[in-house]
């Protein structure tokens, strides 16, 4: 089957991530096909670059850049994580800031992707903030 | 063509998720879903009428809620008793459907998507 | 038949008044917070989110599963409603 995920949640604040990325570990696992995962709401701080990860902690950053590897695509909601600071080396040329801060894998999307993935997919599941 | 419910069920100023929804909503009927959105719960505030946003340099959630027709975004939902139970009179523009926690049900229960979990 | 997604208490509660009597709840998150008050024979429990807060999962009641079951009930189920409230 294939899948849309959406994931709602900042990191430290839900465990929007840590669901996400187990479901669609399991998933692949299991030979389904995941059609993209959505960053929305808050969601979209999981595509910062410039996280650090305590001492102890789980790298959840690249857990997701994993996936991307793996031809998932990691999508971030553009009106979203632009506002949120969340830009790419294209969305910081266009707006003259200082440095960008999209993690690699990840891509800045509008929301019809959203919405076209939604209607090319079996599955639709989100994990909120 | 997918029945999409967009379900609103916090309140509209705490932070940007209605209208981020709302705008969600819009998309998926430019994209040919058959849209249908729920307010339920605390989600019910969003329907008062005569709301300003822009006095916190917020986007308006009435004003995006008068504009929904035009993305033919018209069946719009509400949990009676939620409204009920925090005494509130609703906005007639554009109409809400006062829905029984049954007719939620069979709402819910025939759509392919439900997007909309909130906090 | 649908299948919800349950993330808090009040979640349950919003989740309870809408579904429909016989489709597939998964506890999860603080939804597992539920599990004594959880009923109907469709509940299933993550059992490494009740491991996390120290929620045992008697063997009667809700079910627990991992995420490979987690998978199976996607497969069986739409639409898929998550409850955060």
């Amino acid at each position: 089957m294939k899948y849309t995920l959406a994931i709602h949640g900042a990191p430290y604040a839900s465990q929007s991530a840590q669901h996400g990325l187990a479901l669609a570990q399991a998933l692949l696992a299991q030979e389904h096909t995941i059609e993209r995962v959505f960053f929305f709401h808050e969601g979209v701080y999981q595509a910062l670059s410039t996280r650090v990860v305590p001492q102890g902690e789980e790298d959840l950053l690249s857990k997701w850049q994993e996936l991307g590897q793996h031809g998932v695509e990691l999508a971030v909601c553009i009106a979203g994580g632009i506002k949120r600071g969340v830009i790419s080396e294209e969305e910081r040329q266009r707006y003259e800031k200082q440095s960008s801060s999209l993690a690699e894998h990840f891509t800045l999307v509008g929301l019809g992707q959203l919405i076209s993935a939604i209607n090319e997919t079996d599955r639709y599941i989100e994990f909120p903030a | 063509m997918k029945k999409m419910l967009f379900v609103i069920s916090n309140t509209p100023y705490a932070n940007t998720h209605n209208a981020e929804l709302l705008e969600a909503a819009m998309v998926g009927a430019v994209f040919d879903g058959i849209v249908s959105i729920l307010f339920r719960d605390d989600g019910v505030y969003s329907l008062l009428p005569d709301q300003h946003g822009e006095l916190i340099g917020q986007k308006t959630i009435s004003k995006m809620l008068s504009a929904l027709p035009t993305y033919e975004v018209e069946r719009l939902f509400a949990c009676a008793d939620s409204i009920t139970k925090r005494a509130l009179t609703i906005t007639s523009s554009p109409e809400v459907v006062a829905l029984s926690l049954a007719e939620q049900t069979r709402l819910i229960a025939e759509q392919d998507v439900v997007i909309g979990a909130q906090l | 038949m649908s299948l919800h997604l349950v993330f808090s208490r009040a979640g349950y509660k919003a989740c309870m008044q809408r579904k429909v009597a016989d489709d597939a709840v998964i506890l999860l998150a603080d939804g597992v917070y539920c599990l004594n008050i959880a009923e109907g024979d469709n509940v299933h429990i993550l059992e490494i989110d009740a491991k996390v807060r120290g929620i045992s999962v008697p063997s009667h009641g809700a079910k627990p599963i991992d995420y490979a079951d987690f998978v199976v009930l996607t497969e069986a189920h739409n639409p898929i409603v998550s409850w955060a409230d």
